[in-house]
């Protein structure tokens, strides 16, 4: 056992248990020994699948508050895209124009790259298809939204968030 | 009260996108595009209507536990819809007519 495992292995175990706690909403202890236990136990059983340090960001205040400025970024604009797609369902003449791009991208962790394809996926208009490699395969609603997520502004960002790790 | 009336705006909004979602599955013509409608539109939509119960409950353990249960939806939403997208996609189901493939090298000579 490496000595970086060991913290991945109580970070987990305390990440769970506090999930624990949020869920039971109590602090008898009958609770907090059951939980205890229960996360220790999926830690054990986990190991294989555990995030250990060399694919995780490394934990830091920086890439916690950039983090938050992504997800907020994200997430206006998932409302934007998510009203320009109800414009199109309920338009009469429903504009579409559904396009297929690949592209490349910059980042180089597996991880950054998942949660590019899932904010891809999450803002509506596009879906990704396939990721092999560093090669998008992006299905676009209208040629727009597929042309517009070659140069995403988020695709930065997350190479900023990256490269500072 | 006001509370209240919020969360019941925040709601209807909630339900309007469902609403959309569900339009949108019946008029868009292939698998993949109806995938755009059905899991773009209940992000905001699932979002909205527990964010209106989370309103409604006020700061206690439920309304945590809803929390929760957006994030949870938020990580799985995605990869549900690009898991049926990569199926649909690799078993070749054909897209609707007119679908074209943009490469990006291209991109300045083309004149789709």
């Amino acid at each position: 056992m490496k000595a970086g495992n060991l913290s991945t292995y109580v970070g987990t175990t305390f990440i769970l248990f506090i999930f624990w706690l949020l869920i039971t909403w109590s602090l008898h202890y009958h609770q907090l020994i059951a939980g205890l236990l229960c996360s220790v136990l999926v830690v054990i059983f986990c190991k294989d699948i555990l995030i250990y340090p060399n694919e995780r960001f490394k934990i830091r205040p920086i890439t916690f508050v950039k983090f938050a400025v992504y997800f907020a970024n994200l997430f206006v604009e998932i409302i934007q895209a998510n009203i320009q797609v109800a414009k199109i369902v309920l338009s009469r003449k429903m504009p579409i124009s559904p396009t297929l791009i690949e592209f490349k991208t910059n980042l180089k962790d597996d991880l950054s790259r998942v949660i590019l394809a899932n904010s891809i996926t999450l803002t509506p208009g596009t879906l990704t298809v396939d990721l092999e490699g560093d090669v998008y395969l992006v299905h676009g609603l209208t040629r727009a939204n597929a042309v517009d997520v070659v140069d995403w502004h988020m695709a930065i960002k997350l190479l900023d968030i990256e490269e500072g790790k | 009260m006001i509370l209240e009336i919020i969360s019941l705006i925040i709601l209807i909004f909630g339900i309007f996108f469902f609403m959309v979602g569900v339009v949108g599955l019946l008029r868009f013509p292939d698998v993949y595009t109806r995938l755009h409608a059905t899991t773009k539109c209940d992000t905001l939509g699932v979002w909205l209507i527990l964010f209106s119960i989370m309103l409604y409950q006020g700061f206690s353990g439920p309304s945590i536990k809803i929390g929760l249960m957006i994030i949870f939806i938020w990580l799985s939403n995605p990869t549900a819809a690009h898991a049926i997208a990569k199926a649909a996609y690799s078993v070749d189901i054909p897209m609707i007519k007119g679908t074209v493939f943009a490469d990006q090298a291209k991109e300045e000579s083309s004149s789709w």
